[in-house]
C-alpha cells in the first residue's frame, strides 16, 4: 500500500489532523528510578553480582597483571585453536598483545570476517556495562565487528570500571545522537528451555561469558 | 485456519493430558517467577502505570510515530513497505526473496509472520524456510504449530524431540538437553551461515531514530539479522515507541512480565543495515509494516487499547481457561486472553467469533497485563458485540453462562470438578458424555463432553510437579545461580 495512504488511513481513525502537534506525555523511567545513582564502587560490585545472577561471570582486576594473568589463565585453560579479536587500536589500553602472541589470533578488520565463524574465544572490550541488570553493550563498527562476540562458545569482555553505568537509560543513545548500526546489549550466556523447561546454556550464542574489570584508582 | 469452533478443540486439548500438564507447569513457572523477580523489583505499579502512558501516547499518536519512525529507517539506509493486510505484507517479502533469488531463508520467532503465513508464501515459490528459534525448529520439524506465544513447543517430550532430531540426521544423540540443543546448535549454524535472507519480527522500532529492537534468549535473531546478506523485519503497525528513553521502561517490563526475568539475555538494536567500512551485519535492510486490520481499532473507544500490547505472554500464564487447554484450542496465532480478544478483531465475521467464550472473565489477565489492558472488559463487549450481530448461536450464549460460572472462581472451579465427577459415574457412556443435563448442558447439546480424569491436573498436581522436577537436570557448568527458566521472548 501507498505510504501516504497508510498513514492517512491511521490519522483518519484516530480523528488528527495532518501535521498536528503531538500532546505532551511523561517520557521515559519513572523519576524515581531515573533519579537514582550508585557510588562508583557499588556500581562495579552490583554490576559484578548480577552478571554472576544472569550466568555470567565477571572479575575486578585492581592492575593490568592481574587482568592479564586471569586472561592468560582462562585460555590456558580453554586452549583455544583460534581466538577472535576486536581490531585497530581498540583493546590497546589493555596490552594484551604479548599474552596472545602464543595463540592464533584472528583480529577483526585484518582476518576475513567469514573466518570467525571458526573462533572458539572471542575477545572484545564494550561501549559500556549497566550495573542494574549485569549488561554488557557492544556498539559495532569497522573495529568492532559483531560476529567477534556473537560467533564463538566463549565471550571475554575487557571493561574499565568507569564505563560501568548504573541504569541502562544512561547506556542509551540521546534524542539526536548518532546511533551506531548495531548496539547489543548482553546479560549473560545465550540460554534456552524450550525443551521440557529444562535451562540449556549455549544454544546460539556463546555458552560462557566472562567480564574482567579493570580498577585502577584514578582513571 | 479454525475449520472447528473452540470447544472442539478444547475438548481435544482437555483430552490430551501431557499437552495440560506441560501447560500448567510452565504457566505456574513462569507466573511465579513473574512474581518474585516484580517483587524484588519493586513499585510495579509505578513502571505499570508509566507502560499504559507511554504506549496510549504512541498509540494515540501513532500516524506521526510511524512517519517519524520510516523517515529515520530510510535515513539510516533501509527500506521501508507498507503493508494494508497479510497479502501484501507476504508478497513484499516474497518479491524482496526473488529479487535476491533467495534459496533458502532463517527466520527467528515472529507470530506477525505466522499471521501473514509467510512460511507457506515462501515454499510456494520453492524457497525453504527454517524456523531457528529452538522451539520453532522443534515443532517446524513436527510440521505442528506453537502452543505458547513464548514456549512454543511446550507440548513435546525430550523423546520426542529426540525422534525429531534424529530424522533431520542427528546421530546417536541421547535424550539429554546438551545433547539435542548441540545438535540443534550445529546444524542451524551451516544454515545461517548458507541463508540469503534472514526474517525477524520486532519487538520495538523506535521512532526518534529508525531503530529496529529485538528481545531473545538464545542469540538466534542475531544470527538471523546480522549473517545473512539481506535482513527482512516485519512488524505490526503498532510496535513503535517514541524514544530509547522509552525503551528503557519496556526493557524491564516486558522479559519481567513475559518469563520473570529481571533482564532479557539479548536485547538488540538495528539501526540501518551495515555501514561503510563494517564487515558484518545485514547488508540490506527491509522493514515490513502491517495494519492487517490494526487500523480498525483506532478510535474504537471499547477496543483501540488492545494496540497497547507488548506480546508478552503474562495473560496467557494466569488464564484458568487457557492453563486447561493450552494454545492450540484456540484455533489461532495468537491463543489466551490477549488472542481471544485480538483475533476476532482482526478477524471480524463468524470464524473466530467463538473466541470470547474461552474465558472466565476473572480478570486475572487484566491484573496480570504490564500495560493494563482491560481484556476481560473487552471480552465482554466482543460478546456483546457479537451477540448484537447475531454472530453467536444459541449454544454458544449458554456455553458463556456455563463458563462464566465454572471459572468464576478457582475454589468453584474446583468444586464444579470435583462433583461432576461424582455425577457423572451415573451418565458416561463410552468414555464420553451424552445426557444434556446439568452445567454441561451448554456443551453437549451439540458435542459429546470428554469424561474428567479419574484425578483433575489440579488434585494431580503436587505429585506431578515432583516427577517434573527430577526429571530436570541441573544447569550447566558456569551457571550456578542463574535463574532455572529462561526462554526466548516473542517478537511481534
Ligand atoms: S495483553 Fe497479554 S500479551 Fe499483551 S501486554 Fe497484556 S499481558 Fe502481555
Amino acid at each position: 500500500m501507498e505510504e501516504q495512504a497508510f498513514l492517512a488511513r491511521i490519522r483518519e481513525r484516530l480523528g488528527r489532523q495532518d501535521g498536528a502537534p503531538v500532546a505532551p506525555y511523561r517520557r521515559g523511567a519513572p523519576e524515581f528510578w531515573t533519579g537514582r545513582s550508585l557510588s562508583s564502587a557499588d556500581r562495579v560490585s552490583t554490576f559484578v553480582e548480577r552478571f554472576a545472577q544472569q550466568g555470567g561471570q565477571a572479575w575486578v582486576c585492581p592492575d593490568l597483571t592481574d587482568l592479564h594473568n586471569r586472561l592468560e589463565g582462562f585460555l590456558r585453560d580453554l586452549a583455544p585453536p583460534a581466538i577472535g579479536v576486536w581490531g585497530g587500536d581498540t583493546l590497546k589500553e589493555f596490552q594484551i598483545d604479548g599474552l596472545l602472541a602464543r595463540f592464533t589470533v584472528l583480529r577483526w578488520g585484518e582476518a576475513p570476517a567469514k573466518s570467525f565463524a571458526d573462533t572458539h574465544v572471542g575477545i572484545t572490550g564494550c561501549a559500556a556495562a549497566i550495573a542494574d541488570t549485569g549488561t554488557l553493550m557492544m556498539a559495532a563498527d569497522a573495529w568492532r565487528g559483531r560476529s567477534v562476540h556473537l560467533l564463538p562458545t566463549v565471550h571475554i569482555a575487557l571493561l574499565h570500571a568507569r564505563q560501568i553505568k548504573t541504569r541502562l537509560g544512561e547506556a542509551l543513545p540521546k534524542p539526536g545522537e548518532r546511533v551506531p548500526s548495531s548496539l547489543h546489549f548482553v546479560s549473560g550466556p545465550s540460554r534456552s528451555s524450550d525443551i521440557e523447561n529444562d535451562l540449556s546454556i549455549g544454544v546460539h550464542g556463546p555458552a560462557a561469558v566472562y567480564a574482567l574489570v579493570l580498577a585502577v584508582e584514578g582513571t | 485456519m479454525s475449520q472447528t469452533g473452540i470447544r472442539e478443540r478444547a475438548k481435544s486439548a482437555l483430552q490430551d493430558p501431557l499437552l495440560q500438564q506441560a501447560v500448567q507447569f510452565t504457566t505456574d513457572r513462569l507466573r511465579t517467577r513473574k512474581a518474585n523477580v516484580t517483587e524484588t523489583f519493586g513499585r510495579w505499579q509505578e513502571w505499570r502505570d508509566r507502560g499504559r502512558d507511554i504506549r496510549a501516547h504512541t498509540i494515540a499518536h501513532l500516524d506521526f510515530y510511524l512517519q517519524q519512525f520510516a523517515d529515520n529507517v530510510r535515513s539510516a539506509g533501509g527500506h521501508v513497505h507498507f503493508a494494508a493486510d497479510a497479502e501484501e505484507a507476504a508478497q513484499a517479502i516474497v518479491d524482496i526473496a526473488k529479487k535476491r533469488r533467495a534459496k533458502l531463508v532463517v527466520k527467528s520467532k515472529s507470530m506477525v509472520s505466522e499471521e501473514i503465513h509467510l512460511n507457506r508464501h515462501l515454499e510456494d515459490e520453492g524457497i525453504q524456510v527454517v524456523e531457528t528459534d529452538l522451539g520453532e525448529y522443534i515443532i517446524q520439524l513436527a510440521g505442528e504449530t506453537p502452543s505458547h506465544i513464548i514456549i512454543p513447543s511446550i507440548h513435546k517430550t525430550r523423546e520426542q524431540i529426540r525422534e525429531l532430531f534424529t530424522k533431520a540426521g542427528g546421530e546417536n544423540l541421547t535424550t539429554d538437553t546438551k545433547a539435542l540443543t548441540g545438535f540443534a546448535r550445529r546444524t542451524l549454524r551451516t544454515l545461517f551461515q548458507s541463508a540469503d535472507i534472514g526474517v525477524t519480527g520486532c519487538n520495538f522500532g523506535i521512532a526518534e531514530s529508525g531503530t529496529v529492537v529485538l528481545f531473545t534468549n538464545e542469540g538466534n535473531a542475531d544470527m538471523v539479522a546480522n549473517l545473512p546478506r539481506t535482513h527482512v523485519v516485519i512488524m505490526g503497525m503498532e510496535r513503535i515507541l517514541p524514544s530509547f528513553a522509552d525503551l528503557e521502561v519496556f526493557s524491564h517490563l516486558l522479559p519481567k512480565s513475559a518469563t520473570g526475568q529481571n533482564v532479557i539475555t539479548y536485547m538488540s538494536c538495528f539501526t540501518g543495515p551495515r555501514r561503510d567500512g563494517e564487515a558484518d551485519g545485514a547488508r540490506e535492510l527491509h522493514v515490513v509494516i502491517l495494519d492487517n486490520g490494526r487500523s480498525r481499532q483506532l478510535g474504537d473507544a471499547d477496543f483501540q487499547d488492545i494496540l497497547h500490547c507488548i506480546r508478552c505472554g503474562a495473560c496467557l500464564n494466569v488464564c484458568p481457561v487457557y492453563r486447561q487447554i493450552g494454545g492450540h484450542a484456540y484455533g489461532s496465532v495468537y491463543p489466551g486472553p490477549v488472542g481471544a480478544v485480538l483475533t476476532p478483531l482482526l478477524n471480524p465475521g463468524p470464524e473466530y467469533a467463538d473466541l470470547p467464550y474461552a474465558s472466565s472473565l476473572c480478570g486475572a489477565c487484566f491484573e496480570a497485563c504490564p500495560v493494563q489492558i482491560p481484556l476481560h472488559d473487552m471480552l465482554v463487549k466482543l460478546r456483546r458485540r457479537h451477540v448484537a450481530q447475531g454472530l453467536a448461536k444459541r449454544g454458544e450464549r449458554a456455553a458463556s453462562r456455563g463458563f462464566r460460572l465454572v471459572f468464576a472462581r478457582a475454589g468453584r472451579y474446583r468444586a464444579i470438578i470435583r462433583s461432576g465427577r461424582l455425577g457423572q459415574v451415573l451418565v458416561a457412556r463410552h468414555g464420553g458424555i451424552d445426557a444434556r443435563i446439568g452445567p454441561l448442558r451448554g456443551w453437549t447439546q451439540t458435542r459429546r463432553a470428554p469424561v474428567l480424569a479419574k484425578r483433575s491436573f489440579r488434585e494431580g498436581w503436587p505429585g506431578l510437579r515432583q516427577e517434573l522436577r527430577q526429571g530436570n537436570r541441573p544447569p550447566a557448568t558456569g551457571t550456578e545461580g542463574a535463574p532455572a527458566h529462561e526462554t526466548a521472548v516473542n517478537k511481534e
